[in-house]
C-alpha cells in the first residue's frame, strides 16, 4: 500500500470523504423532504396499527 | 419453519391505510412472545448481578481489604465483569426482547425460526456465564468491553450472526409489510455494525496455535494481532462504535417503536427519524479517536474524532427532540403513567448524554476530563440513565401483555422510578464532582512551577466521600431495581394458565400487487437528453425500489459504517510516520512478558494508565511523555483509560524491587492512604515458565522480533526467564539481607513466584527510551537486532506525526 503513504494520498482521501460524505447526507436530507405528506403518515403509523383487526382465535 | 398456514377466504378487509388491496389469499400467523419473556427474565436477572457487582466494585474503592484476599473478587479482575454484565447481559438481552416483540409486529411475521431464536437466547446466556466463569480467573484479553478471551469470541460470532442475524434478516425477507419502520432501521445497523466491530477488534494469535500449553490458564491465552498505537485505535473505534451501535442504536430502535405505543400517537416527526439514522450512523463511527486525546497517535486523527463527535450532538439532539414532542398532547397522562415516565427520564438521559459526551471530546475539555471519574459518571448516566431507564419502561408496558393480566402494582413501578432517578442523579453528581476534582487537583501547579499536589494519593484521600455518596447512588438503583423485579415477579405469578395466542391474518407480500417503481417522465423541455435524465434522478425515485428491499439497504448501511471505518483507520496504520519507531525500544524478555501477562490478567490497566500526556502537570508528575514508537511491541496496547492510581508508563526503575514486593504485600503501609488492594497470591503463585516458549513463539508469529529464539533455540526461553527471575531475587535479599517471609513468617523462595515476573516488567517500563544505542539489550544472552526497517535513529524527541 505505498500508494498511500503520501501526503498527497492523504489529502485526496480527506477530500474525497468529505465530497462522498456530503453527498450522501444531502442524498437523504433531499429524499427524506422529498416523500409524500400520506406515505410519512402511513408509516409513522405502523407501531400503532401493528395489531391486525382480522384476528380470530384459536 | 414459521408457522404459517394459508386461509382460504380474506374474511375481514385489509385493515389500515395501507394502499394495498387484499388480492391474494391471507396467511395466518401468530407472534412468538415466549422469547420475548425469556429475554424479559433475563434482563431482569443480569440487571441485579451487574448492578451487584458494581456496588461491590463501588466499596472496593475506600475499602481495598474488602476482597478478604480473594483473588478473584479483586477490583482489577470484577471490574470487567461488571462493565460485561451490565452492557451486554443487562442492556443486550433487553434489546433482544425489544427486537423479538417489534420486529415481529412491524413485520407481520413470526421469527422466521423458533429454534434459531432458542440457540440465540441460551446461546448468549451460555456467553453471559462463560464471561462471569472466566474474568475472576484472570483470563482476559484486557481491552475494555472486549476482554473475553478467543474461544468465547468465536462463540460470540456465532450466536449474534448465525442464530440472531440469519434469523432477524429472514423475518425480513418473509415480512408482510412492505416498508420497513424505521425501527427496524436501527436494529440492522446494530446487527451489522457490531458483528464487523467484534470481528476486527478480536483478531489474535492464541497460545494454543503454537503448541500444547501445559496450564487451563494458557489455553484461553492471546495476544491480539494489533500492537501500541494501532491496537489502541483499534480498541477505541471499537470501544466507541459498542456504545454507538449496541447501547445507542438498539435504545433508539426500541424508542421509535415503544414510545408511539405507549403514547398512543405516531412518533412526532418521521422524517426527523430518518435524518437522524443516517447521521448517527454516518458520523459514529469516525468519533472513536476522541478516547485518545494527547496519546501517541497521530493529530489528525484526534482533531477528527472530536469533530465528528461535536457533529454528532446535533442528530443526537434531533432524536431526543423528536422523542420527547411525541408527548405533545399527552403530557397530562404521564405523571400517572410509570412506563411514560420511565421514558420521559430515559430520553432526556440520552439527551444529556449526548451533549455530555460531545463536550467531553473538545480536547481541552478532555485534557482535565480524560482519566478521571468524570468519565465514569458520564457512562452511568448512559448506561443506567438512558440504557437502564428505557429498558424498565419498555419492561413494564411489555408486562400486562407478555403475562396477559394486570401490572401486580403501579404504585411500586412509581416507587422503582424515583428510586432509580434519585439512585442516578446521585451517582452521576457525585463523580462529576469525584472527576472535576481529581482532574484539577492533578493539574495543580503552584508559582514555583511545582506540582500543587506532589502525592497522587493526596488526590485520591481528596475524593473518597464522593465514593461514599457513589454507593448510596447505587443502592438506590439497586433498590428500585429489586422492587421492579418483584413487581414484574407477581405480575408473571397472576399469569393465565394458558397463554391465549391470537392468530393474525394478513396477505403475503408476493400476493400484494404492487406496481414496481417506474422512473417518472421528466416534463423539462428543451434539454438535452441528458438533462432530461438527472432530472429524473434527481426526483430519486430509485431509492423507493431500495427502502422496500432489506438486503440493499442493508448493503448500504454495511457500506457507510465500513467505508467511514476504513478511510479513518487505514491511513494511520499504513503512514509510516505516524508511528516513527526509537532503536533502542525492544523487546521484553521472556519474563518480563510473563509479567506482562500476569499484569494483563490481575487488570491493574483497570487503576493505571500507562500513556502520559503531554501537558506540563504530567511530565512533571510522570516524566517525559510517552511515544508511539515505545509500545510498538505492546500485545494488547496498556495504555488504560482510568487512573485510579498513579501512571506507570515511566515507573522502570522509580522503585527498588523490595519496595515493590512490600507494596504489592501492604501496598497502605508502603503508602499512607493508598486504595490499591494487598496481592499476597503474587507470593505464592508460581510463574507458568512452560509457556513461556509458546508465548515468545506467539510474539514471534506476530512480527515481534526475538532472533535468539528462533526454532529449537525456543525452549531457550523459559531458562533465560528463570536466570532472570533468580536475579531478581538475589537482588531483593541482596538490598533486606534476609529471605522474604510471609505474613505468618514463613520463609518463601520467590525466585519462582509471579511477583518477581510482575517487577520484571515494571522495571522495565519505559526506559528503553533512554538507554544508551549500544547498549546491551536487556536479554541475558545475545542481543536482538532490530528488525524493522524504517528507525527512526534514536529520536526520543519525534512525537508521532504531530
Ligand atoms: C483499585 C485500583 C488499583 C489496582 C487494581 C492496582 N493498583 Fe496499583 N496503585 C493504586 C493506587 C491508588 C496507587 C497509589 C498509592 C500507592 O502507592 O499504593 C497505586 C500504586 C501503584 C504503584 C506505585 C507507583 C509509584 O511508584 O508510586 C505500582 C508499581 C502499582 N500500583 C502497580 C500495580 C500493579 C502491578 C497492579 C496489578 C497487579 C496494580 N497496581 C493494581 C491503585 C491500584
Amino acid at each position: 500500500m505505498d500508494w498511500l503513504q503520501t501526503d498527497d494520498a492523504i489529502r485526496t482521501l480527506k477530500a474525497v470523504g468529505l465530497v462522498m460524505f456530503f453527498t450522501i447526507f444531502s442524498g437523504v436530507l433531499l429524499w427524506v423532504l422529498l416523500r409524500k405528506r400520506s406515505e410519512i403518515r402511513r408509516w409513522s403509523e405502523l407501531p400503532l396499527d401493528d395489531d391486525p383487526p382480522s384476528r380470530d382465535s384459536e | 419453519m414459521h408457522d404459517s398456514t394459508t386461509a382460504s377466504e380474506a374474511t375481514t378487509a385489509p385493515h389500515g391505510s395501507g394502499p394495498a388491496p387484499t388480492d391474494g389469499p391471507l396467511e395466518s400467523f401468530s407472534y412468538d412472545d415466549a422469547i420475548v419473556r425469556k429475554f424479559v427474565t433475563a434482563t431482569l436477572v443480569w440487571g441485579v448481578v451487574g448492578f451487584l457487582v458494581g456496588i461491590v466494585l463501588a466499596l472496593e474503592l475506600p475499602f481495598p481489604w474488602l476482597n478478604g484476599g480473594i483473588e478473584w473478587i479483586t477490583f482489577g479482575r470484577l471490574r470487567p465483569l461488571h462493565t460485561n454484565a451490565v452492557i451486554f447481559a443487562f442492556a443486550g438481552n433487553a434489546i433482544f426482547a425489544a427486537i423479538y416483540y417489534s420486529t415481529q409486529r412491524l413485520c407481520k411475521a413470526r421469527m422466521w425460526s423458533d429454534t434459531l431464536s432458542n440457540l440465540h437466547f441460551w446461546g448468549w446466556q451460555l456467553i453471559i456465564v462463560s464471561a462471569a466463569l472466566t474474568l475472576p480467573f484472570g483470563i482476559t484479553q484486557s481491552k475494555e468491553y472486549a476482554e473475553l478471551e478467543w474461544p468465547i469470541d468465536i462463540a460470540i460470532a456465532v450466536v449474534w450472526a448465525g442464530f440472531f442475524g440469519v434469523n432477524f434478516f429472514m423475518t425480513l425477507i418473509v415480512r408482510r409489510e412492505r416498508h420497513l419502520y424505521v425501527a427496524i432501521w436501527f436494529y440492522i445497523a446494530t446487527i451489522v455494525t457490531v458483528a464487523v466491530l467484534h470481528i476486527f477488534n478480536n483478531l489474535w494469535v492464541p497460545l494454543v496455535a503454537m503448541g500444547t500449553p501445559g496450564t487451563a490458564l494458557a489455553w484461553f491465552k492471546s495476544y491480539p494481532i494489533y500492537a501500541g498505537a494501532q491496537d489502541a485505535m483499534m480498541q477505541w473505534w471499537y470501544g466507541h462504535n459498542a456504545v454507538a451501535f449496541f447501547l445507542t442504536t438498539p435504545f433508539l430502535g426500541l424508542m421509535y417503536y415503544f414510545l408511539p405505543k405507549a403514547a398512543g400517537r405516531p412518533i412526532f416527526s418521521y422524517r426527523l427519524s430518518i435524518l437522524h439514522f443516517w447521521s448517527l450512523v454516518f458520523i459514529y463511527i469516525w468519533a472513536g479517536p476522541h478516547h485518545l486525546h494527547y496519546t501517541a497517535t497521530a493529530e489528525w486523527l484526534q482533531t477528527l474524532g472530536m469533530v465528528f463527535s461535536i457533529m454528532l450532538w446535533m442528530p443526537s439532539w434531533g432524536g431526543m427532540i423528536n422523542g420527547l414532542l411525541t408527548l405533545r398532547g399527552v403530557w397530562h397522562k404521564v405523571p400517572g403513567d410509570p412506563v411514560l415516565k420511565f421514558f420521559v427520564v430515559g430520553i432526556t438521559f440520552y439527551g444529556m448524554s449526548t451533549f455530555e459526551g460531545p463536550m467531553l471530546s473538545v480536547k481541552s475539555v478532555n485534557a482535565l476530563s480524560h482519566y478521571t471519574d468524570w468519565t465514569i459518571g458520564h457512562v452511568h448516566a448512559g448506561a443506567l440513565g438512558w440504557n437502564g431507564f428505557m429498558a424498565f419502561g419498555m419492561i413494564y408496558w411489555l408486562a400486562p401483555r407478555l403475562y396477559q393480566t394486570k401490572l401486580h402494582s403501579i404504585a411500586q413501578a412509581n416507587l422503582h422510578f424515583w428510586l432509580a432517578t434519585a439512585g442516578i442523579l446521585v451517582y452521576a453528581i457525585s463523580m462529576y464532582v469525584a472527576g472535576l476534582t481529581q482532574g484539577l487537583m492533578w493539574l495543580g501547579i503552584n508559582d514555583a512551577g511545582q506540582l500543587a499536589y506532589p502525592d497522587f494519593v493526596q488526590t485520591t484521600q481528596a475524593i473518597i466521600p464522593m465514593y461514599w455518596i457513589r454507593v448510596v447512588g447505587g443502592l438506590l438503583y439497586l433498590g428500585g431495581t429489586l422492587i421492579g423485579c418483584w413487581n414484574i415477579y407477581c405480575t408473571w405469578k397472576a399469569r393465565p394458565a394458558k397463554y391465549e395466542v391470537p392468530v393474525y391474518q394478513a396477505p403475503a407480500l408476493k400476493d400484494v400487487p404492487f406496481t414496481p417503481e417506474q422512473p417518472p417522465e421528466s416534463d423539462l423541455v428543451a434539454v438535452l437528453e441528458v438533462g432530461k435524465k438527472i432530472d429524473t434522478w434527481s426526483t430519486l425515485w430509485w431509492h423507493r425500489v431500495w427502502e422496500r428491499l432489506p438486503i440493499k439497504f442493508t448493503i448500504m448501511t454495511t457500506l457507510a459504517v465500513v467505508i467511514a471505518s476504513l478511510m479513518e483507520l487505514v491511513p494511520a496504520f499504513v503512514v509510516r510516520s505516524n508511528i516513527p519507531t526509537i532503536d533502542t525500544v525492544k523487546p521484553y524478555t521472556p519474563l518480563e512478558l510473563a509479567g506482562r501477562d500476569i499484569y494483563v490478567s490481575e487488570g491493574c490497566y483497570n487503576c493505571h494508565s500507562q500513556m502520559i500526556r503531554p501537558l506540563v502537570a504530567e511530565t512533571v508528575r510522570y516524566g517525559d511523555y510517552s511515544l508511539a514508537g515505545e509500545s510498538i511491541y505492546d500485545h494488547p496496547f496498556q495504555w488504560g483509560s482510568r487512573r485510579i492510581g498513579p501512571d506507570l508508563a515511566r515507573e522502570g526503575g522509580v522503585r527498588g524491587n523490595d519496595w515493590h514486593v512490600r507494596h504489592f504485600l501492604e501496598p497502605q503501609v508502603m503508602t499512607q492512604g493508598s486504595i490499591m488492594p494487598p496481592y499476597p497470591w503474587l507470593m505464592k503463585k508460581k510463574i507458568d515458565f512452560e509457556s513461556v516458549p509458546l508465548r515468545i513463539a506467539a510474539q514471534q508469529a506476530l512480527g515481534v522480533p526475538y532472533p535468539q529464539y528462533e526454532g529449537d533455540d525456543r525452549s531457550q526461553a523459559a531458562e533465560d526467564a528463570k536466570t532472570q527471575a533468580k536475579g531478581i531475587y538475589r537482588e531483593y535479599m541482596q538490598i533486606t539481607g534476609k529471605p522474604f517471609r510471609d505474613a505468618d513468617g514463613e520463609e518463601i523462595d520467590l525466585s519462582d513466584k509471579q511477583v518477581v515476573a510482575l517487577i520484571a516488567y515494571l522495571q522495565r517500563l519505559g526506559v528503553d527510551r533512554y538507554a544508551a544505542p549500544d547498549a546491551e539489550a536487556p536479554v541475558p544472552d545475545g542481543e536482538p537486532a532490530a528488525q524493522s526497517d524504517e528507525v527512526v535513529a534514536g529520536a526520543p524527541d519525534e512525537q508521532g506525526a504531530t
